[in-house]
C-alpha cells in the first residue's frame, strides 16, 4: 500500500472514529450515572464531571469541550489497525501509535478531569496497552499460521525456533496477567470486588491460561513446558501488589491451567499426527 | 507434413489437433515446440539474450523497468510488464508475492516471518526480498491450500 493510500486509510478511519469517540464517553458517563451509588442528587444525568463543570464555569461547555477530548480519542482508537497495514516496521509504527494515542488518552482525561486519582489513570493506560497487545499478538499468531501452511505447502522445513512461537504467547500472559487485574481493580466495588476477587482469579484467569496452553501445545513439543511456569510466575506482581498472600493461589491456578492446557494440546497434536 | 486450418468462431481458446499415422520423431519434436514454455528475452549492455524461465530467480520493478535475476546472479531488463509476464509464465511457478516483484517459487529455499511482521524469501544463491502480506493470500490460493 503506498504512503497516500495510508495517509487516506488513517483519514477516513479517524473521521468514522470521531463521533464513536463521543458516542464511547457519553455512554460510560450514562452507566456511570446508573450503577452510581449514592445516585446522582434529584436524578438528573450527568454528562460530565463535577469537577469539569466547576472548572469550565458551565455544565454546556464543559460538554462541549469533553465532546472534541472524546471524538479525538475515538479518532485514536479507530486507527489503531492502520500500522498493520504498512508492509514494514509494523511493530515499532503500532508502537508509535499507542504512545500517541496514550498521550491523546491522557491529556483528554487531564482536560476532562475524568481521573481524580492518578492510579486510574495508570490502569486505564494498562488496559489501553493490553488492546495493543492483544491486538497485536493475535495478528502475530494469524501471520505465524500462514507462513507455516505456506512452507509446508512448498516443501520447505517447517520447523523454526521454538522461542519464536513461545514469544507471542507470553507477551500476551504479561498483558493479561500484569495489566487485566490493576484496570478490574479501577472499576471493581470497594465493598466487594467482584471482578478482582472472583471474576478475574477464578474465570479470566484459569480459562486464559488452559486455552493458551492448549494452543501453545498443539505448535510446540517440549517447549511449552515453560509456559506454565512462566504462567505461575507472571501473577506474583500483582498478587504481591495488588492482592496480598492471601492470593498465592492465583500462581498455581494459572500454572495448572497452563499446563492442563498444555497436556491437552499435546494429546490433540499427537491425534492429528495419527490421523 | 500437411497443415489444415480451421476457423472456427464458436472455439474460445486456440485449439491444436495434431493427427499422426504413428508416433514418429516428426511427432515428438513438433509436441516439443508446442509445449515448449514461451522464450523471454532479457537485454543487458545492448545485448539481447534469450531467458530459459526456469533460470529466472525472480522478476521486479526498477527504474520503471522490469527486471529479472537469473540463478548466476546477471541481472537483465526485461520489456514486458510485471502483469504480462504474469499472464505468460506458469502462475503455479512464478508467483507474484508484492506490487512490484514475481518470484519463481521452485527456486525459494526460505521463507520467514520476523518479529516486526515483515515476511522475507530466501531465494537459491541467497537472494533474500520480501512478501507482501496483502499478497499472503494469493499465494496460499496459488499453492491450492
Amino acid at each position: 500500500m503506498s504512503g497516500s493510500e495510508i495517509r487516506r486509510a488513517f483519514l477516513r478511519r479517524a473521521f468514522r472514529g470521531f463521533p464513536w469517540g463521543i458516542a464511547l464517553v457519553y455512554l460510560a458517563f450514562v452507566l456511570g450515572n446508573a450503577f452510581a451509588v449514592p445516585r446522582p442528587q434529584g436524578g438528573s444525568l450527568l454528562v460530565v464531571s463535577e469537577n469539569m463543570a466547576e472548572a469550565y464555569g458551565s455544565p454546556v461547555t464543559a460538554a462541549l469541550v469533553q465532546m472534541l477530548w472524546s471524538g479525538l480519542l475515538g479518532a485514536a482508537l479507530s486507527t489503531m489497525e492502520v500500522p498493520f497495514l504498512l508492509e514494514r516496521r509494523t511493530l515499532p509504527w503500532s508502537g508509535a501509535h499507542f504512545l500517541g494515542t496514550a498521550a491523546a488518552f491522557s491529556l483528554a482525561g487531564w482536560r476532562c478531569r475524568w481521573f481524580p486519582m492518578w492510579e486510574s489513570w495508570l490502569a486505564l493506560l494498562g488496559l489501553l496497552l493490553l488492546c495493543y497487545v492483544l491486538k497485536w499478538s493475535v495478528r502475530f499468531l494469524e501471520w505465524q499460521a500462514d507462513i507455516r501452511a505456506i512452507r509446508k505447502s512448498s516443501g520447505l522445513d517447517t520447523a523454526e525456533p521454538p522461542w519464536k512461537s513461545l514469544v507471542p504467547y507470553l507477551l500476551l500472559a504479561a498483558a493479561v496477567e500484569l495489566l487485566l487485574p490493576p484496570g478490574l481493580r479501577l472499576v471493581d466495588a470497594r465493598d466487594f470486588p467482584l471482578l478482582t476477587g472472583i471474576f478475574y482469579p477464578f474465570l479470566v484467569l484459569p480459562l486464559f491460561c488452559f486455552f493458551s496452553g492448549c494452543s501453545l501445545g498443539t505448535r510446540l513439543r517440549r517447549w511449552w513446558l515453560l509456559y506454565p511456569a512462566a504462567c505461575a510466575s507472571l501473577t506474583l506482581p500483582c498478587v504481591l501488589g495488588l492482592y496480598n498472600y492471601t492470593a498465592l493461589f492465583q500462581a498455581w491456578t494459572a500454572g495448572v491451567a497452563a499446563l492442563a492446557g498444555g497436556l491437552t494440546g499435546t494429546a490433540l497434536r499427537r491425534l492429528k499426527k495419527r490421523e | 507434413m500437411k497443415i489444415d486450418v480451421t476457423l472456427d468462431p464458436a472455439l474460445e481458446e486456440l485449439l491444436v489437433k495434431v493427427l499422426s499415422p504413428g508416433e514418429t520423431e516428426e511427432l515428438r519434436a513438433l509436441l516439443a515446440r508446442l509445449e515448449e514454455p514461451e522464450r523471454l528475452t532479457g537485454f543487458r549492455g545492448g545485448e539481447a539474450v534469450p531467458l530459459d524461465p526456469g533460470s529466472v530467480l525472480r522478476f521486479y520493478g526498477e527504474d520503471k523497468e522490469v527486471r529479472a535475476q537469473t540463478l548466476g546472479g546477471e541481472v537483465y531488463t526485461v520489456r514486458l510488464r510485471l502483469y504480462e509476464l504474469e499472464g505468460r509464465l506458469d502462475r503455479r511457478t512464478f508467483v507474484r508475492v508484492s506490487h512490484s516483484e514475481i518470484v519463481n517459487w521452485k527456486r525459494v529455499t526460505d521463507l520467514d516471518l520476523s518479529l516486526s511482521g515483515t515476511i522475507r524469501v530466501t531465494l537459491e544463491g541467497g537472494v533474500t526480498t520480501y512478501v507482501s502480506r496483502r499478497y499472503v493470500k494469493k499465494i496460499k490460493e496459488v499453492l491450492g491450500i
